[in-house]
């Protein structure tokens, strides 16, 4: 059967958890910490990607605060009843974390499309 | 739009939040990178639950963040082409600090994704480098690489010698030590699962983590800081060029030791006139540079800035009293005057004994107006700096602790390596020794697994040394590619 477009997105942007074997005797909480979440070891071009979409992360990330932070100090500083420039502040900052979680995502789904060892 | 009490436009308060975005994530990834020196030993001794050390590490960070003096970032500013510094609102400035930001970023994610614990220090030093010797490409430099500061290269490669050295047999000699003086045999043997070392050792783990931590937020922690103060007075010049607080005894103090300096200068250049205070200022500035040479004319040319200062302050009550063009031009002058002062103590051209103190005193007072850091600036680096500790921590913490050895690390390996990591952080700010805590620590582990036999992982030692090495060519050549672009793309844009 063809998978949908739908189920393939979701599968991209929240892949299933597959803890490690080595964790499987510990508790949640203690997978939480313990250093078995993740894959210790990268090779070359999986280290590659990986940094290239976080420094992406972080370079995008920047750039929506400094938009929204710009908007919102225009907003505080032009808005005159207190009541419309704090609806004004809240909208914009819910914007940026919106707009951080989905640029969270979209990276993470490219980290996983572009990852040599796909799952 | 209004920032700070200042006017300006949409473009350049956008650019700023950025720039600080940037900034604030730099010291987001240094977290990542330099957690494990605090807390590998502890986790894998059982002496704190991993969340529990780590948390704790993180809130040491930000204590030593927001306790710390600045000094340390501003060392690191004085490595920066001083002609960048003082045009830091320039297309070139911004270039610099850009250029220092995303190769150092990169660098530490790099090595943090590869699990690798390298330097930061080492990171942001070799793009300071890099950038200073495009810098000085770009302007025609008539000697090679005279935009880098070589004392401090010398100084990083020392560091690569001493580091593991210290590490490596420090650490083993003290398990030995142990082994020697104290015969408890599960001291020596891997831990039971999650069993707690000796309340002493488990004591002596947690005190050495809490000290490495703060160490680290007061030291490392604040090289981020002295980026954002030059972004914010490139962008800001009117808030942040000079300490608006600045007490009127403080303005008064230094308009008449200025003054009084000026004649001691013109004492060592008889008959040397300066055109001017531009020339002046080219004058110290080439002084500045590493392959500058004291003369006549340097000490006249400090006499001429300490007398525009005295014009500029005489007869103020409070900074906030000058305009802007005067705020900035006080700025260059004093940066100018205090490193010209701090480089002639440095080598010793000031004879005098009373002659030196009162440079030192004047070079002191001027730092307070120049080299201040607001209390904004202190916490949102060590917010970022704690949460990068917090979230970042794994993948160097499993490299440290599992992939060093063969065994498990034993209670008696961790205090010995923590031991020396901690003495030598303490050593470092005491003596100056160049060393690199990073470099320590990961070499400790393998001395104590080496002097206890339990083998090494010579695959993880051979890629942490090429990274140890690669570090400061490769953030050199990173430095400079990515200033030489920002300057490409400003000159095609006609951006001055």
């Amino acid at each position: 059967m063809k998978t949908s477009w739908a189920a393939k997105a979701r599968t991209l942007l929240f892949p299933p958890a597959e803890p490690d074997d080595r964790a499987a005797d510990r508790c949640v909480h203690e997978r939480f910490a313990i250093p078995y979440t993740f894959k210790p070891q990268l090779s070359l071009a999986e280290a590659f990607i990986a940094a290239t979409v976080a420094l992406l992360r972080i370079f995008f990330g920047s750039l929506l605060f400094a938009v929204c932070g710009t908007y919102t100090l225009l907003a505080w500083s032009n808005i005159q009843s207190l009541f419309l420039r704090v609806a004004a502040v809240l909208a914009l900052v819910l914007l940026f974390v919106v707009s951080l979680f989905l640029l969270m995502l979209a990276s993470a789904a490219l980290t996983r499309i572009y990852s040599p060892r796909r799952r | 739009m209004n920032l700070f009490g200042q006017t300006v436009s949409v473009g350049s308060g956008m650019f700023l939040l950025l720039a600080l975005g940037m900034a604030l994530s730099f010291e987001f990834v240094n977290g990542f990178h330099d957690t494990a020196n605090a807390v590998a030993t502890v986790i894998y001794t059982h002496s704190l639950k991993p969340m529990v050390a780590v948390v704790w590490s993180g809130c040491w960070n930000l204590i030593g963040v927001l306790t710390s003096s600045g000094a340390v970032a501003f060392g690191i500013l004085a490595l920066l082409p001083v002609e960048l510094v003082l045009n830091v609102g320039s297309g070139a400035g911004f270039a610099m600090v850009f250029a220092l930001l995303i190769s150092a970023i990169i660098w530490n994610l790099g090595t943090w994704y590869l699990g690798l614990p390298a330097s930061s220090s080492h990171t942001l030093i070799g793009a300071i480098m890099g950038v200073g010797l495009a810098n000085s490409w770009a302007s025609g430099a008539h000697e090679f690489g005279e935009g880098i500061n070589w004392a401090k290269a010398s100084e990083v490669g020392m560091s690569l010698l001493v580091s593991p050295i210290i590490g490596f047999g420090c650490s083993a000699l003290l398990l030995l030590l142990f082994k020697l003086l104290i015969k408890r045999r599960e001291l020596y043997e891997a831990p039971a699962k999650d069993q707690p070392p000796p309340l002493w050792i488990r004591g002596l783990l947690v005190l050495t983590c809490t000290g490495v931590s703060f160490a680290h937020g007061s030291n490392d922690g604040q090289k981020g800081m002295g980026l954002i103060m030059l972004i914010l007075v490139g962008i800001l010049p009117l808030t942040f060029a000079v300490d608006l607080a600045t007490s009127q005894n403080s303005i008064t103090d230094l308009a008449s030791t200025t003054e009084t300096i000026s004649y001691q200068m013109d004492r060592h250049s008889p008959g040397v006139a300066m055109g001017g205070y531009q020339i002046a200022a080219n004058e110290l500035s080439a002084y500045l540079k590493t392959s500058g040479k004291v003369t006549e004319r340097t000490f006249a040319a400090v006499g001429t800035k300490c007398r525009e200062i005295s014009d500029i302050l005489s007869g103020k009550t409070s900074l906030s009293q000058l305009n802007a063009d005067q705020r900035r031009i006080l700025r260059s002058d004093l940066y100018l005057t205090s490193e010209a002062l701090g480089k002639l103590i440095k080598q010793k051209k000031l004879d005098d004994p009373a002659e030196q103190k009162s440079a030192a005193k004047l070079k002191s007072n001027m730092d307070k107006v120049t080299k201040f850091i607001p209390v904004w600036v202190k916490v949102a680096v060590a917010l970022a700096l704690g949460l990068g500790t917090m979230i970042g921590w794994k993948r160097i913490v499993v490299t440290v602790g599992e992939k060093i050895g063969k065994e498990h690390l034993t209670y008696a390996q961790g205090a010995s390596a923590e031991l020396v990591a901690m003495a030598t952080i303490m050593a470092a700010d005491q003596l100056g020794l160049p060393v690199s805590t990073t470099h320590v620590l990961s070499s400790g582990v393998a001395g104590t697994m080496f002097a206890n036999h339990s083998g090494l992982q010579m695959d993880t030692l051979r890629n942490l040394l090429l990274a140890w090495v690669l570090t400061l060519p490769v953030c050199v050549l990173l430095g400079a590619g990515i200033f030489s672009f920002g300057l490409n793309v400003l000159l095609r844009f006609g951006i001055k």
